[in-house]
């Protein structure tokens, strides 16, 4: 039978996880290199 | 497509790394456009003219950067996300509204607090970019719930399980071919009143089908269902067209359209070779 691939639900979690340090990252890089 | 519980490793890390590259690119594209409207919305470094307006450091280099990173951001989410499952590529999707609506919001802000009090030409940058980040949302926010509506409950539809339809049908899809039931099973009832004409249609075609067992329904191709012989080219072609009609009329699901239009295939080519 054919099924549409699913991920699991637990990895939800782990993309809000990636978003938010990919959003400090984002700050953290611009700050350091501006404060240069 | 393989049913995959746990995605494999690799493609998740490869998938994380794409969500934090596009969002760390948005961050620093919004920041940098932040610093340069800082400085009234223009600014230059380098070259050989005299730069009225120089850029902050770092930010010349920093912001066509982030645009090519979350370029390749989207472009890992939308490559990797699919092999771990739908809803996880359609993430890349997400980076046009958060874009828009977020660089929107900077010239809005800037536009409301201008020196002169505000600045018409940004709060029309503002409004723009809101509309071309937030329409699209919207809409896609509805196909979601339209996709979800009580017509295609959960586990049904595209997981292989009944699609109940209006006129009290429903459309069950087997292994090793299409079978159609009905809802009202071995009572012939007419579609309710109002359905629109590929119900009708469709429910036509089921009740060829209705008085077959299970397992005779099992053998049971859609070209057998339909009346049209498959064996021949013009039959086939008629039954191709006449699914594609059904697709485009929403009656068939996508998945159900690739099925049936599988079947039909090999009911041809069955035909063809005895």
């Amino acid at each position: 039978m054919i099924e549409q691939a699913r991920g699991p639900r637990w990895a939800w979690l782990l993309v809000l996880a990636a978003v938010t340090a990919g959003i400090y990252a984002g700050w953290w890089l611009f700050g350091a290199v501006t404060a240069a | 497509m393989p049913d995959r519980a746990r995605p494999r490793r690799i493609d998740l890390v490869a998938y994380l790394l794409g969500v934090l590259v596009l969002s760390g690119s948005l961050t620093v594209l919004w920041l940098s456009m932040r610093a340069v409207m800082d400085i009234g919305g223009m600014c230059a470094s380098g070259g050989p003219f005299v730069v009225a307006v120089q850029c902050p450091e770092g930010v010349e280099w920093l912001l066509p950067l982030s645009i090519f990173t979350g370029l390749a951001g989207v472009g890992l989410i939308a490559w990797f996300g699919g092999r771990i499952g739908p809803g996880f590529a359609a993430v890349a999707a997400l980076a046009w509204p958060a874009l828009f609506l977020s660089l929107g919001w900077n010239f809005l802000e800037y536009g409301l607090a201008a020196p002169g009090g505000w600045d018409l030409s940004w709060l029309l940058c503002g409004v723009l970019f809101l509309a071309m980040g937030g329409i699209p949302l919207i809409v896609a926010i509805r196909g979601l719930r339209g996709s979800r509506s009580p017509r295609r409950p959960s586990g049904g539809g595209d997981h292989g399980g009944p699609m109940v339809r209006p006129g009290g049908v429903s459309v069950r899809t087997v292994p090793g071919g299409v079978t159609f039931t009905t809802a009202s099973s071995g009572t012939s009832r007419a579609p309710d009143a109002g359905v629109s004409e590929q119900h009708v249609e469709l429910a036509r075609l089921l009740r060829q089908v209705q008085g077959a067992t299970a397992a005779e329904a099992a053998e049971i191709t859609v070209g057998e269902a339909t009346g049209v012989d498959a064996s021949g080219d013009d039959g086939l072609v008629d039954q191709l067209e006449r699914l594609a009609r059904l697709k485009q009329q929403g009656a068939l699901g996508e998945l159900e359209y690739r099925q049936a239009k599988q079947a039909v295939i090999d009911a041809a080519a069955k035909g063809g070779a005895a």
